[in-house]
């Protein structure tokens, strides 16, 4: 068995483990799931050494069988149990893989419930691994789908006062989205054959689905028959499908509203598996394949993608701006932050993919560090109002010095993650090498722009909770607004001298992303007008 | 023919029917079995069970090598039918052995002798290439239906099994008028022979496909197929939970075989004079939307199931109106996981049902802490209802929708995508009903204190063993689409 597939099992084997303890120990359950967490940690350092950075394509890869059904004489169908990682997914299962260890050390703190709660989250820790794994596109939809229900479950059982709400609205929005990409799956699937084979074989596998090569002639999906329904080709429609599907996930303005609620309402650490790892799961269904699949289509309809990144960027700026709670403030930095990485993919050129992932992987540290901040308040005095607090640093030093720090980095200060990030996704966006330009020079006036409302909102609110003179509107929570415990700090620091890292040291993850993206774009390339 | 090659046909053709003279054995079995002295429901579980075991050991072991014509053409023996037969006598075993409690006034021989009577008419119903023997089989199926709906015995439930009588019989009259209308038409009976499609090619008019309808609208009402659904809810809520089980598998599943052999012969290869292609994707586009907007404001758990299990017939019926042999095959795909799961979740509703009288939505509430394992089953069975991994139902989905696509791309009517579309919105919206039920076990505060631990064996047991099935059914379909794809689906 390889590597990718223990990634997944040993979460799923402690669920079961869980599953069979008697109810009474909350102990066994923290303990199992964080042994857990740390033999996946061990199992990404053996990874690590036998993943080369340089070369391109798949590695680690594990192939076999799994559905086959006989349409009629000579033409099947076919689905593959099919791992394997390249550039992009080795970083995003990395970072999966860390913030799932954090996320189970934050969740030690969840009293009520444990087992059914820790058997929920090793569920989704292995459908987030198995969905940033899978190559076949079919295995891909189930990882995927698999993470919405222990998530509506985290998010209703678990969360905050309107949690009931907040999770049914997320599981709805989510599985629509879910069966837009069904419909476009089911289409993609129909349309598309394995090269080299005398029968018609439908395949799932991605990496025949990159290659426009193996359309089926006459088929939908097939240029040159250019099938319309309505205005659009039927390339088109599946495009669009597809690109909503994972907007809702990603999630772009105007798909984006389950979000503040799910992750205001969202237990801590299940807020940043949310924030970190799922609303990851959207921009690499779009990367991984709906571009590579729809290149000309994606292409010429970059203008309206960059247009979706920038509304989202200045969007869920102001929108975080006007936060009363310091966790949606965050929730909308989220969609704020998510846009660079819309605008990157929409600038097709490989500056631009690289921002994009390095996007994903920097606000996936800076985001766990963001809600852990805001849990670390709430913990305390069960409340998040910006307002009700001021010169919190003088009661808490350690607390105000990190969240100074992270905010910096979340704000795209040089020499942090963030920096790096929005710098390659900005240089990307006013490439003018590439010819035609596929978003105007305005778009990356805008996003800029955006930068700048995120320095404002981020000094602002540290402004008026840490600075000034210390005084709370609470009555009863003076006493306990105590500094961080070294529990709290055990999670907190690694993540900060990760961003710290990646912004000294780019190319750490950079020689990762790079080999990707020239290998993307020299896929994509042929098919842009 | 001579009558001595009649005789002969006959005497030959009971040499195939293994399974159904058994059935027919078990049933006189029960019937004496009511003189004995002190008559035990346990004695009549085991005769009834044992008939159902030796008649699907039965099935499986004599299983058709080649298509066989039996009794001067009124049934058809070949491997279609028989792999219908196993779902239908999977789904009275099942039944058989729900509701273990000896504290129901309702097991008596007569009701495990009608659930037999049932699982029979159904066997016979799958297999009929004659319209007549189609009519009796429906007949047998039908009257044992009506009277185990009232088998709670209560004015509720013979006021809806009245209602289910009327329509019922209403519709078998309207059948067999359609059945005189095409044997008028074509001068024969056996809708599977060629003389009744020469018949239908050389008298195209309105007229055949009235009385196609006609005839069709008889076993749509063993369905449950909007327009012919209205039956449903109240026997639902009205009758015994494992006889809503049953009626939730079987009658469809048998209705749906029928329906495959008699519209495969009034579709004339899409030679027909209106398209059956059509009709049969709107009635199933009718039903998708129907049952799921239904079953968004029922509160009773019983007619919220009524509601799905109309939705889910439609897309029965969409995997029918493909008109292909892998349509077809996706068809028996999805009735083995609908029976699986259907089961799985009124195994679950009759436990709760049954131990603390649980009946609405909103008496589930936070049982889900109370009772972990059966929880988990009932909300992994609806899960499969919906069509979400990891469950055995998003397969079935997923290849009736591929299978409708295709269809659509190599050329079929235009309706065939709105079916799909249709299809796929039915999901978004069953989800919002069927999640009900979990939403009150898990997110809702108990009402029932008093329910506290209890740890139900047999529950426990048969809802595992039905979920790993659902399981094994998602992670490995190939275990039951290959061997669909080696069947011989030449009619």
């Amino acid at each position: 068995m390889g590597l990718l597939s223990l990634l997944i099992l040993v979460p799923v084997a402690t669920a079961l483990v869980i599953l069979a303890l008697p109810q009474s120990r909350p102990t066994f359950f923290r303990l199992f799931s964080l042994v857990a967490v740390s033999i996946q940690l061990m199992i990404l350092g053996a990874g690590w050494f036998r993943y080369n950075p340089n070369q391109t394509g798949m590695q680690l890869t594990e192939h076999y069988p799994w559905i086959e059904v006989v349409l009629r004489q000579g033409e099947r169908v076919h689905a593959d149990y099919l791992l394997a990682v390249d550039g992009m997914s080795a970083p995003l299962i990395a970072l999966s893989v860390v913030v799932m260890f954090i996320t189970v050390v934050a969740s030690f703190k969840i009293v009520n419930k444990t087992k059914s709660y820790f058997v929920l989250l090793m569920l989704l820790d292995a459908a987030v691994i198995g969905a940033f794994s899978a190559l076949d596109l079919l295995l891909f939809f189930l990882f995927f789908e698999f993470m919405l229900l222990p998530l509506y479950f985290l998010v209703g059982i678990w969360g905050g006062p309107r949690r009931e709400y907040a999770a049914v609205k997320f599981f709805l929005y989510t599985f629509f989205g879910s069966i837009l990409i069904l419909i476009g799956i089911i289409v993609i699937h129909i349309s598309f054959r394995s090269p080299g084979v005398a029968d018609l074989i439908h395949t799932f596998n991605i990496l025949e689905l990159q290659d426009q090569s193996n359309i089926i002639v006459g088929s939908f999906l097939d240029s040159a028959r250019a099938y319309s329904w309505g205005p659009l080709t039927a390339r088109m429609w599946v495009f669009i499908l597809l690109f909503i599907g994972f907007a809702i996930k990603l999630p772009s303005v105007p798909f984006h509203t389950w979000l503040p609620d799910a992750h205001v309402e969202a237990p801590t650490p299940v807020s940043v598996v949310l924030a970190a790892l799922v609303l990851k799961v959207g921009a690499y269904g779009i990367i991984r394949f709906t571009l590579p699949i729809f290149p000309g289509e994606a292409a010429a309809s970059s203008t309206v993608l960059g247009l979706f990144a920038v509304i989202s960027i200045i969007y869920g700026a102001l929108n975080a701006m006007a936060s009363k709670d310091f966790k949606r403030l965050i929730a909308y930095s989220s969609v704020s932050h998510m846009g660079f990485v819309l605008l990157g993919v929409a600038s097709f050129n490989e500056t631009g993919l690289s921002g994009a992932v390095f996007q994903l992987v920097s606000h996936g540290i800076l985001t766990t560090l963001l809600f852990l901040l805001a849990g670390v308040l709430y913990d305390r005095t069960s409340d998040r109002t910006i307002s009700n607090y001021s010169g919190l640093s003088i009661k808490m030093p350690k607390y105000g010095s990190i969240v100074l720090v992270t905010s910096m980095a979340s704000l795209g200060l040089p020499a942090f993650s963030g920096f790096i990030a929005e710098w390659l996704v900005l240089t990307g966006a006013f490439d003018q090498t590439h010819l035609p330009d596929y978003v105007p020079q305005w778009m990356g006036f805008a996003a800029t722009f955006g930068l700048l409302l995120g320095a404002a909102y981020f000094i602002w609110t540290y402004q008026r909770m840490f600075l000034g003179a210390f005084g709370t509107t609470l009555t009863t929570a003076k006493d306990e607004l105590t500094d961080l415990y070294s529990r709290e700090m055990v999670m907190l620091v690694p993540l900060v001298v990760m961003t710290l890292l990646l912004g000294i040291f780019p190319q750490t993850l950079l020689q990762y992303i790079n080999t990707f993206a020239s290998a993307w774009f020299n896929q994509v390339s042929p098919y842009l007008n | 023919m001579q009558w001595s090659d009649k005789v002969q046909w006959v005497l030959d053709s009971l040499s195939f029917l293994h399974p159904e003279l058994v059935l027919s054995t078990g049933v006189l079995l029960l019937l004496f079995s009511s003189f004995i002295r002190r008559p035990s429901y346990v004695i009549f579980r085991w005769i009834s069970s044992l008939t159902l075991i030796i008649a699907l050991a039965l099935v499986i072991a004599e299983w058709p090598q080649r298509p066989l014509a039996l009794m001067v053409d009124m049934l058809r023996w070949d491997e279609f039918a028989s792999s219908i037969k196993v779902i239908i006598l999977i789904g009275g075993l099942l039944s058989v052995w729900m509701g273990r409690s000896s504290s129901r006034p309702v097991y008596t021989a007569e009701y495990f002798m009608l659930i037999l009577s049932v699982c029979l008419g159904g066997s016979l119903l799958a297999m009929s290439m004659n319209f007549l023997m189609m009519i009796l089989s429906l007949e047998l199926m039908s009257i044992s239906s009506y009277v185990l709906a009232s088998f709670r015995l209560d004015r509720h439930a013979a006021e809806s099994s009245l209602k289910y009588f009327l329509f019922g019989a209403a519709l078998t009259g309207v059948a067999i008028f359609g059945m005189s209308l095409l044997f008028g038409i074509t001068g024969t009976l056996v809708f599977s022979s060629q003389s009744f499609t020469e018949g239908l090619f050389n008298h195209p008019g309105p007229l055949t496909v009235t009385a196609g309808i006609m005839v069709l609208a008889a076993l749509l009402f063993k369905m449950a197929i909007v327009p012919f659904h209205w039956w449903a809810p109240d026997i639902y809520e009205a009758s015994p939970t494992p006889i809503v089980a049953l009626f939730s598998v079987v009658p469809k599943v048998a209705g749906m075989a029928a329906i495959v052999r008699l519209s495969l012969a009034l579709h004339l290869f899409g030679q027909s004079y209106a398209s059956w292609q059509w009709i049969l994707s709107s009635l199933a586009i009718v039903t998708i939307i129907i049952g799921n907007l239904a079953g968004l404001g029922q509160q009773h758990v019983r007619r919220l199931m009524a509601y799905s299990s109309v939705s889910q017939a439609g897309f029965l019926l969409a995997g029918i109106a493909t008109f292909t042999p892998q349509g077809i095959q996706q068809c028996i795909f999805y009735a083995v996981t609908l029976l699986v799961a259907n089961y799985l979740v009124f195994g679950m509703l009759d436990h709760y049902e049954e131990r603390y009288g649980m009946q609405l939505i909103r008496d589930f509430s936070g049982q889900g802490q109370q009772n972990v394992l059966a929880g988990i089953l009932l909300t992994f069975g609806l899960i499969s209802l919906v069509g979400l991994p990891p469950a055995g139902g998003f397969m079935a989905k997923f290849l009736v929708f591929a299978t409708i696509f295709n269809e659509y791309q190599a050329g079929g009517e235009g309706i065939l995508l709105i079916l799909l579309l249709v299809g796929l919105l039915g999901t978004v919206l069953s989800l919002f009903f069927y999640m009900k039920i979990p939403y009150a076990l898990y997110f809702q505060a108990a009402r029932h204190e008093g329910a506290g631990k209890h740890r139900p064996m047999t529950y426990g047991i048969l809802g595992i063993i039905l979920a790993s099935l659902l399981l094994l059914l998602f992670a490995y379909p190939s275990l039951l689409t290959l061997w669909l794809n080696r069947l011989n689906f030449a009619f």
